[in-house]
């Protein structure tokens, strides 16, 4: 019987567990180091707190300066 | 288990020498749960005591970082639900500190327990129930990562709290029928599995919009708090760029005191 299942992430995102944890240290570390490409595009994002921005506040984003 | 180098798991270990200061949460405990990569920055729970707050600070000074916008790392602003947020370079990436004492839809209850349980570990990090509550934000994609972590739940209660999958809520709710009139009264949203599969996705996804639009009002509440706070940051900031993290951030704590609350009503709800 086929049996479908929903997907939130993919099967490359869920292999990290399938790794030792030099390897989750490496490939994390690596990933840390590709993703500074985006620096400038997120300079101004929050990923948790209460600074993130909310969708229709008229004040600007952060103002780092 | 040794603790290997990652400048996540490092902060860690220099924040919790000599007691248990600061637990990983946010995307890099998704990290250590083992199901995606998806940010750059750190997010730590602190314990809400001046010598904690005043070892972050050290810990953080002895890297060069500097504050962004949000609230001072002190116990005033930490107790009212405010964040705390500072970066630095390292090896040539930039290495931002996100920092709550309150994290949302955590209850005081809650929050000593995970203290008690974390105690002894030497990686301490939020386990999946924990860090599903705190990822109930505005942003779609959490919601993304709340449905794996969800499959990650043990037991039948918890797997009913927080899956995200109509189709295994039906075949729970099918196995475990006992269990599903006691998960209504915490999951209203659950009643929908005796009308089917369609009905329980609608109520899946109005459920996803009301925690969206919930976390949205919270926010909102800081934000306005914060206004002349954010007025008044393109003149601190470079001023105190120029100083040490400890002097800066004495800089901050006077102006903060005249300008960002320290109680921000509705805030902690």
């Amino acid at each position: 019987m086929i049996r479908i299942q929903d997907q939130f992430l993919s099967e490359e995102d869920l292999d990290l567990k399938n790794l030792s944890w030099e390897e989750l240290n490496r490939v994390w570390t690596a990933w840390l180091k590709q993703a500074q490409s985006t620096n400038d595009l997120d300079k101004d994002a929050y990923s948790h707190g209460v600074f993130v921005a909310v969708e229709g506040y008229e004040d600007d984003t952060c103002p780092d300066v | 288990m040794t603790i290997s180098k990652n400048i996540y798991l490092e902060l860690t270990e220099e924040f919790n020498v000599g007691r248990q200061r600061a637990i990983i949460s946010g995307g890099q405990a998704v990290v250590l749960h083992r199901l995606a990569l998806m940010s750059k920055d750190g997010d730590w729970i602190l314990r809400e005591d001046e010598e904690c707050l005043r070892h972050i600070l050290l810990v953080l000074s002895k890297r060069g970082a500097v504050y962004r916008f949000g609230a001072p790392l002190d116990i005033r602003w930490m107790a009212a639900g405010w964040s705390a947020h500072l970066e630095f370079n390292c090896d040539g990436m930039r290495i931002r500190t996100d920092f709550v004492t309150r994290p949302p839809r955590l209850s005081a209850r809650r929050l000593a327990a995970i203290w008690r349980e974390q105690e002894n570990n030497a990686l301490p990090y939020l386990g999946v129930a924990d860090l599903i509550e705190t990822k109930k934000t505005n942003r779609e994609k959490d919601y993304v990562v709340i449905g794996e972590l969800a499959r990650l739940s043990v037991g039948v209660e918890e797997k009913m709290q927080y899956s995200r999958s109509a189709r295994e809520l039906m075949e729970l709710a099918e196995h475990y029928p006992e269990n599903v009139v006691e998960a209504i009264k915490q999951r209203p949203a659950l009643a929908a599995v005796a009308d089917g599969l369609d009905a329980l996705e609608t109520a899946l996804d109005a459920e996803r919009r009301y925690l969206i639009h919930a976390n949205e009002a919270r926010l909102l509440r800081y934000l306005k708090a914060a206004e002349l706070w954010r007025k008044s940051w393109p003149g601190l900031a470079p001023v105190m760029r120029q100083k040490p993290l400890l002097e800066a951030h004495e800089d901050m704590v006077k102006r903060a005191e005249d300008l960002l609350p320290t109680v921000v009503p509705g805030g902690l709800a």
